[in-house]
């Protein structure tokens, strides 16, 4: 109790009242560093009521590292990825070259397998997530059904987000994340198919590939489009190569 | 009058560069500033009654800021920290409430 009479009593630096108040003399040096206190004291109050002080430097910046990690390794991918795509076509050339005719391969093994780009008419379905519900998130099991409803209408090629299918082509969930050929796809989804667009669009829409999305649209409130293109250009799948097999 | 042109320049300045304070002293800022607040009313309330002194401000604002920051770097060592410095704000503040009330007294007459 004395402790906090004592507070409320002394309040003040006892020594102002005392005899420093009187030491006119030799002012200018301490003048100056009273100057130098207020200032100090405007700086620290300003610097903390504009959050300055309070910034989470490290948490922010942690994150932008984070971001910019994970952009560089997107980046070194991508890179890798081209990389990839010219020596598979180097390796095509000097084939071609070593066995003194192009390796002829069936145009529907060309097109079904993934192993070449290929071009033609076809569909494009855009599927895009329920943002104001949480089970109208499409996952990698929706995907692979549509796929294979696709497959189902007579699609020759088929890629997803630009990831062309093949057989080893997996579309799988990691994290909250659809993944296609081990790269991540966020919505819209765009699946682009080969075919011929009439009877592929029909038969797409009385199979179970429709079936589903509209089974989707309406218990989740997913949203699907599905249009009819005269020109898809859909890539090669730089995932296939062998692994064992070499040539005698 | 020297104390008041400095603060409002701190201020300023303040304002102008907006600076970042250093991590390690993020922790102690609150105390300090609330101890720099207390001197300051007391050199305001001694100024008023005519017995303001460089020295005793100038003195008194370094090791209140120096002690407050010490205890609560104190407290954070022993596992206290969050504790130590609400005690040191209770202190300061009734100190500040009634330097701030003699001063109201003062100006005011009320």
């Amino acid at each position: 109790m004395e402790l906090l009479t004592a507070i409320q009593r002394d309040t003040i630096e006892p020594e102002y009242g005392t005899h420093y108040a009187d030491e006119t003399p030799k002012k200018a040096r301490t003048r100056w560093l009273v100057l130098a206190i207020g200032f100090l004291a405007g700086l620290m109050f300003a610097t903390s009521s504009m959050g300055g002080a309070f910034r989470n430097d490290s948490v922010a910046s942690e994150r932008a590292d984070l971001i910019a990690q994970a952009e560089q390794a997107e980046e070194r991918n991508e890179q890798l990825r081209a990389e990839a795509d010219g020596l598979a076509a180097e390796v095509e050339a000097l084939q071609a070259n070593q066995l003194g005719r192009q390796i002829v391969l069936d145009d529907s093994a060309v097109s079904w397998s993934g192993i070449a780009a290929v071009s033609g008419p076809g569909i494009v379905l855009t599927i895009t997530d329920n943002p104001r519900d949480d089970s109208g998130i499409v996952v990698d099991q929706d995907i692979r059904h549509i796929v294979n409803g696709l497959w189902l209408a007579g699609a020759e090629a088929i890629s997803v987000n630009g990831h062309r299918l093949s057989a080893r082509t997996a579309i799988r969930q990691a994290g909250s994340a659809i993944t296609v050929n081990y790269r991540s796809l966020t919505s819209p989804y765009h699946i682009e198919a080969i075919g011929d667009p009439e009877s592929l669009s029909r038969s797409f829409s009385s199979g179970p590939g429709a079936a589903w999305l509209n089974y989707l649209k309406r218990n989740h409130g997913v949203s699907w489009t599905m249009d009819s293109r005269r020109e898809l250009n859909l890539g090669a799948d730089p995932g296939l190569d062998v692994d064992n097999a070499s040539v005698r | 009058m020297l104390a008041i042109i400095g603060l409002i320049a701190g201020v300023v300045l303040a304002i102008i560069w907006n600076p970042d304070m250093p991590l390690w002293l993020q922790p102690y800022l609150p105390v300090m500033i609330v101890a720099a607040l207390d001197a300051l009313v007391g050199a305001a309330r001694a100024g008023l009654e005519h017995t303001f002194s460089d020295k005793v401000f100038v003195v008194s604002f370094i090791s209140n800021v120096a002690i407050a920051a010490l205890i609560v770097w104190i407290g954070d060592l022993i596992g206290v920290g969050s504790q130590l410095s609400t005690a040191v704000l209770v202190v300061l503040g009734i100190r500040i409430f009634t330097n701030a009330a003699v001063i109201r007294r003062r100006v005011l007459r009320a």
